[in-house]
C-alpha cells in the first residue's frame, strides 16, 4: 500500500508542476505579429516618453496604429529612448558618489552633463509650485490638477497585447490538460490508500491513544484544579496550568486526526468543539487567576471542566459505535 | 477589600466582582488609540506604500492605558480594547488601497471626471466602507470554529497579541524574553533602516555568484523570522511554493518557454509579476473554494451548532452559547447585499437596478471566498493577499459595470463596490486573528465578536476624510504624497477597461489550487499558491524561522518552544513592529 501511495505522490507532483509549466511558458507577446515584436524590440527598457511627445510624432494612439505604422513610430521612438536610458545611467553614475571623488575627467562631465539637468529639474519645480498657487488662488481654481502620463516600452507593449482578441491561448491548454489528468491520477491514488491506511495504519493507533491518554490527563487535572482552586493562591492557578495543563492539550491537538480517520468528520467536529471550549475557557481561568478574578476563575475552571468531560463522554460514544462495527 | 498574596512575580492582589471584559472604557480607550493608529499608518501608508499591522501596536498602547494609566488588570478587557482599536485601523489599509486610485486615475484620458467628489459621493463611500465591514464580519464569524476550534490555524500575529496581553501574568522569565526579542529585532531594524532605507535585501545569490533566476535573496527582517517560527512545520508549503517558482519552474522554462519568457527568465521579478503572481492568485482561488468544499462537512457542523444553540437556552454548561446569534448573521448578511444594491445603484446616474444587483451579488459571494482565502493565509503565515483578492473583486466588477456604462460612471461604481469588498475581507483578517489571540487568553468570542462591530464603523469616517483633507492639500499621486498601492490598483484598473486581465492565468492557477486542494493535504493549496503570489525575498526569511522553529521543537523539545521560543519570537514581530511604526511617522513628519 506504501508503494501505491508514493506513487500517487509522484504523479500528483509531476502532473501539477507539468501543470504550472503549461500555465507560464508563454506570454501574450508571443501572439503579436513577427513585424510587430521586431518593431518593439528595438525600444529599451528603463525610459519613457511623455504622451504629448508622443503626439508630435503620431496622432493616432498606440492602439490606433498598424504594424507598419507601429514600425515607424518605434523606428522614430528608439533612439530618444535609448538616450534617455544612457542618460540615466550617466545621471546615476556621477551624482552615485560625493561630487569631491570624482575625478578631473568626472568632475568635467559633471559640470557639463549633471548641473543643466540639476536646473532644468528645479526650474521645472518651480513652475509646477507656481502653476499650482496660481490654480488654488487664482481663476483657474476649479480646475483639476493633472499630471502628464508617460510611455515605455512596457506601455507600448501592454497597449499593443490589449489589441489581441483571444488571450488563452496564452496557455497551452493541451499540454495543461494532460498534466492535470496525471495529477488527478495521483489525487485519486492517495484518496484510495489513504482509505485503506486510515483502519490499517499504526500510526493512526498510535495517534489514537495519544488522544486518549491527554484526554484522561486532561479529565483528571483539570478536575483536580476545579476541585482545589478555592484553596488555591492565584499565582499556584497559573503555575498549575502551566506546568500540567499545556502539555496534554498539545498532544491531544497534534494526534487529533486520527479522530477523523477513526470517526469522520462529523465525530470530529462535535468533540473538538467541546475539547477547544475546555481550552478555551482553562485559558480564561488563567487570565483570570493572573488577574486576581478568583470568582471568575471558578466558573472558567468549571465550565472548562465540564466541557472536556463531556468530550470524554463523545470520544467513549463514538468508541463503542466503531468497536459495534 | 482587596487581599494580597506575595509571589514569585510579585503580588498578585484578589479582585471582587465581575472580570471586566466589554466595558464603556475598553470601548472609548478601543476608539481612541484606533484612531490614532488609523490616521498614523494611513498617512504613512499613502507615503511609503505600505500598510502595518496594527494589532500588536494597539495591544501595547492599551496595555500601557489601560495597565500603567488607568490602574484596571484585566487581560480581556485589553483584549476588547485591542479588538476594537485593529477593527478601527483595518478601515486605513483597506480604504488606502482603493480610494486614492480615483485621484490617479483621474489622470487617465476619458477619466477626468471620476474625481469630482461631491458630499453625496463621500457619504456613499463611507456607507459602502461600513457595510463591507458588516457584510465581512458576518462570513467569517461562523468559520471561527472550523478555523480556530478544528484546523487550529498558527495566527502567529494572533500569538504575538495574545503573548503581549498575557505578560503581565506569564512571570518575569517570560516577559523578559519577550522584551529581548522586542529590544534585539527593534535595534536591528533601526540600524537596518538607518543604513539600507526601505530596499532592505540581502542579495546572497549574487554574492555567492548563484544564477539570478533562483533569485536567493533575504529579506532583512528579524520579525520575518518570528514569523516564520511562530507559524511552524504548518508554514512549510508556503515557503515550497516560492521554491517550487524559482527552483524548479524558471530553470526549465529556461529550455521549454517561449522566446520572451526565455527572455525574462533571469529577472525574477518579472517572473513574478507577469506569470507566478497571476497564477498564484487563481491558486489561491482554487485552493479556497475546492477547501471550501472539503471542510464543507466541518463548516455544516459549525452552524448546525450555532444554530441549535440559538433555538434552546441550556442549563448544562457544555451546551452554552458563547457565539454571536447566527440569524443576527444572517440578517446582516442580507441587510449587507441589500444595502450594497443600493450603494452599486446610487453611485451613477447611468446604473441600472439588475446591473447594481449583479454586482452586489457577486461582490457579496467573492467576500465570502476572499475572506476565506485571507483568513486562511494570515492564520497560517501572517501574509494577507488583500491586494490580490482587491484586484479579482475589482476585476470582477468592472467587467459587469463596463458592459453598458461609461468608463466614468463604470471606474466609480466598480471602485465603491470595489471599497465594500476590501473593506470587507480585511475586517474578516482581522476578525480572525483577533478571535485566536481571544482564545489564547480565554475571551468569550460574542463579546469579541460585539466588539469588532462596535469598532469597525469609526475606521471609514476618519481614514475617508483625512484622505480627502490629504488630497485637497498635497494632491495623492504626487511627489509628495505618491500613494504607491492605489497606483497600481489604478494601474490595474487601467489594465481592465482596455481588456488586459490575465483571466487565462487565473483559470490555469485555479486549476492547480483545486488538484492540490483535493490531494488531502490539509491546506497546502492555499500556502503553495500564497508561496507564487508573494515576493520571494520574504518566502526565503520566513523559511529561516519555519527551520528554527521544526528544529527547536526536534532538539530541544516543545517544551522549550512553549516556554522560551514563541515568547522570543512573539517580541521578535512586537519590536519591528514598533520600530517600523515609529520609522514611518519620523520620515513623514
Amino acid at each position: 500500500m506504501n508503494g501505491l501511495r508514493f506513487v500517487g505522490q509522484i504523479l500528483l507532483w509531476l502532473g501539477f508542476l507539468s501543470a504550472a509549466l503549461a500555465a507560464c511558458s508563454q506570454k501574450e507577446y508571443d501572439f503579436l505579429p513577427d513585424l510587430e515584436k521586431v518593431s518593439l524590440s528595438k525600444l529599451v527598457d528603463g525610459a519613457s516618453i511623455s504622451a504629448s511627445e508622443l503626439q508630435q510624432h503620431s496622432a493616432a494612439t498606440i492602439e490606433e496604429l498598424s504594424s507598419e505604422e507601429l514600425e515607424t513610430l518605434c523606428n522614430v521612438v528608439a533612439p530618444i529612448l535609448a538616450k534617455r536610458a544612457d542618460d540615466a545611467k550617466r545621471f546615476g553614475r556621477l551624482t552615485n558618489k560625493p561630487v569631491a571623488d570624482l575625478t578631473p575627467e568626472e568632475l568635467d562631465e559633471y559640470v557639463s552633463f549633471v548641473i543643466p539637468v540639476l536646473k532644468e529639474q528645479s526650474l521645472a519645480r518651480a513652475v509646477d509650485e507656481a502653476k499650482q498657487k496660481a490654480g488654488t488662488f487664482g481663476e483657474n481654481a476649479e480646475e483639476p490638477k493633472k499630471s502628464a502620463k508617460s510611455f515605455g516600452k512596457k506601455e507600448f507593449i501592454s497597449k499593443r497585447t490589449s489589441l489581441i482578441e483571444n488571450k488563452w491561448p496564452t496557455v497551452n491548454w493541451l499540454w495543461y490538460g494532460l498534466s492535470m489528468i496525471l495529477g488527478i491520477g495521483g489525487v485519486v491514488l492517495l484518496r484510495k490508500t489513504s482509505k485503506s491506511k486510515e483502519t490499517e495504519s499504526s500510526r493512526v493507533a498510535e495517534e489514537f491513544s495519544i488522544v486518549t491518554r491527554s484526554l484522561t490527563d486532561l479529565q483528571l487535572r483539570i478536575g483536580e484544579l476545579a476541585a482545589n482552586l478555592e484553596k488555591l493562591a492565584p499565582q499556584d492557578v497559573v503555575e498549575f496550568i502551566d506546568e500540567t495543563c499545556v502539555d496534554p492539550f498539545t498532544d491531544f491537538a497534534d494526534a487529533r486526526n486520527a479522530l477523523i480517520q477513526r470517526y469522520g468528520l462529523r465525530a470530529f467536529a462535535e468533540i473538538m468543539t467541546q475539547f477547544a471550549s475546555g481550552e478555551r475557557f482553562l485559558n480564561r481561568t488563567w487570565s483570570a487567576a493572573a488577574d486576581g478574578y478568583m470568582n471568575e476563575a471558578m466558573d472558567s475552571v468549571t465550565r472548562s471542566n465540564a466541557h472536556i468531560i463531556r468530550a470524554g463522554e463523545l470520544l467513549e460514544k463514538y468508541e463503542s459505535e466503531h468497536q459495534a462495527k | 477589600m482587596a487581599t494580597g498574596k506575595k509571589t514569585d512575580l510579585g503580588e498578585i492582589t484578589i479582585q471582587h466582582g465581575p472580570y471586566p471584559e466589554l466595558t464603556w472604557v475598553a470601548v472609548f480607550v478601543g476608539w481612541g488609540i484606533g484612531g490614532l493608529i488609523a490616521v498614523s499608518i494611513a498617512y504613512a501608508a499613502l507615503i511609503l506604500g505600505f500598510s502595518i499591522e496594527g494589532s500588536e501596536l494597539a495591544a501595547i498602547l492599551g496595555w500601557g492605558v489601560l495597565r500603567g494609566v488607568m490602574r484596571r488588570s484585566s487581560i480581556v478587557e485589553n483584549n476588547i480594547n485591542q479588538t476594537i482599536a485593529s477593527a478601527v485601523n483595518g478601515a486605513s489599509s483597506g480604504i488606502m488601497f482603493t480610494v486614492p486610485a480615483l485621484f490617479i486615475l483621474a489622470r487617465t484620458e476619458g477619466l477626468e471626471t471620476v474625481d469630482d467628489f461631491d458630499l453625496n459621493l463621500i457619504l456613499l463611500i463611507i456607507f459602502a466602507s461600513i457595510t463591507g465591514c458588516v457584510l465581512g464580519l458576518a462570513f467569517v464569524i461562523p468559520l471561527r470554529k472550523q478555523m480556530i476550534d478544528f484546523d487550529r490555524l498558527a495566527f502567529p500575529g494572533g500569538i504575538a497579541v495574545a503573548t503581549i496581553l498575557k505578560s503581565p501574568g506569564a512571570g518575569l522569565k517570560k516577559a523578559m524574553f519577550l522584551m529581548s526579542g522586542a529590544i534585539i529585532s527593534g535595534m536591528i531594524h533601526l540600524v537596518v533602516l538607518i543604513t539600507m532605507g526601505e530596499d532592505h535585501d540581502w542579495q546572497a545569490g549574487a554574492q555567492f555568484a548563484l544564477p539570478s533566476m533562483l533569485n536567493i535573496v533575504f529579506y532583512i527582517s528579524i520579525m520575518t523570522i518570528g514569523v516564520g517560527y511562530l507559524s511552524g512545520k504548518g508554514g512549510f508549503w508556503f515557503g515550497a511554493g516560492g521554491f517550487i517558482c524559482y527552483f524548479v519552474l524558471s530553470p526549465v522554462l529556461q529550455y521549454v518557454g517561449s522566446d520572451s519568457v526565455q527572455e525574462i527568465v533571469t529577472n525574477p521579478n518579472a517572473m513574478r509579476l507577469q506569470l507566478y503572481r497571476p497564477t498564484g492568485i487563481g491558486m489561491l482561488i482554487g485552493a479556497a473554494v475546492g477547501g471550501i468544499v472539503a471542510a464543507f462537512p466541518l463548516i455544516r457542523s459549525a452552524i448546525h451548532s450555532m444554530h441549535a444553540a440559538s433555538k434552546e437556552v441550556s442549563t448544562d454548561l457544555a451546551s452554552q452559547n458563547d457565539e454571536m446569534p447566527i440569524r443576527l448573521l444572517y440578517g446582516a448578511i442580507v441587510a449587507g447585499t441589500v444595502a450594497l444594491i443600493a450603494i452599486a445603484f446610487m453611485s451613477s446616474e447611468e446604473m441600472t437596478l439588475w446591473r447594481a444587483a449583479l454586482m452586489a451579488v457577486l461582490g457579496t459571494l467573492w467576500v465570502w471566498v476572499a475572506g476565506v482565502i485571507v483568513s486562511e493565509c494570515v492564520g497560517r503565515t501572517n501574509w494577507s493577499p488583500l491586494s490580490g483578492m482587491t484586484l479579482i473583486a475589482v476585476t470582477i466588477v468592472v467587467m459587469i459595470a463596463k458592459a453598458g456604462m461609461s468608463d466614468p460612471a463604470a471606474v466609480i461604481s466598480s471602485m465603491i463596490v470595489g471599497v465594500a469588498i476590501c473593506l470587507a475581507v480585511s475586517q474578516a483578517s482581522d476578525m480572525m486573528l483577533d478571535l485566536k489571540s481571544g482564545y489564547l487568553v480565554g475571551a468569550v468570542p460574542r463579546r469579541q465578536q460585539m466588539a469588532q462591530y462596535i469598532g469597525c464603523w469609526l475606521g471609514p469616517c476618519i481614514v475617508v476624510f483625512l484622505m480627502l483633507l490629504l488630497n485637497e492639500q498635497y494632491e495623492i499621486g504626487s511627489d509628495k504624497l505618491p500613494a504607491p498601492q492605489a497606483t497600481a490598483l489604478a494601474s490595474v484598473v487601467d489594465g481592465i477597461m482596455s481588456d488586459d486581465v490575465p483571466s487565462y492565468r487565473y483559470a490555469a492557477g485555479a486549476g492547480l489550487g483545486l488538484l492540490l486542494a483535493f490531494s488531502g493535504l490539509g491546506g497546502i493549496g492555499v500556502l503553495v499558491g500564497l508561496g507564487f503570489y508573494m515576493p520571494f525575498n520574504i518566502v526565503m526569511t520566513y523559511t529561516v524561522g519555519n527551520i528554527l522553529r521544526i528544529a527547536s521543537d526536534r532538539w530541544l523539545g516543545k517544551k522549550f518552544s512553549h516556554d522560551v521560543g514563541i515568547p522570543i519570537a512573539a517580541g521578535l514581530i512586537v519590536g519591528e513592529a514598533l520600530v517600523g511604526v515609529g520609522y514611518a511617522l519620523v520620515m513623514v513628519f
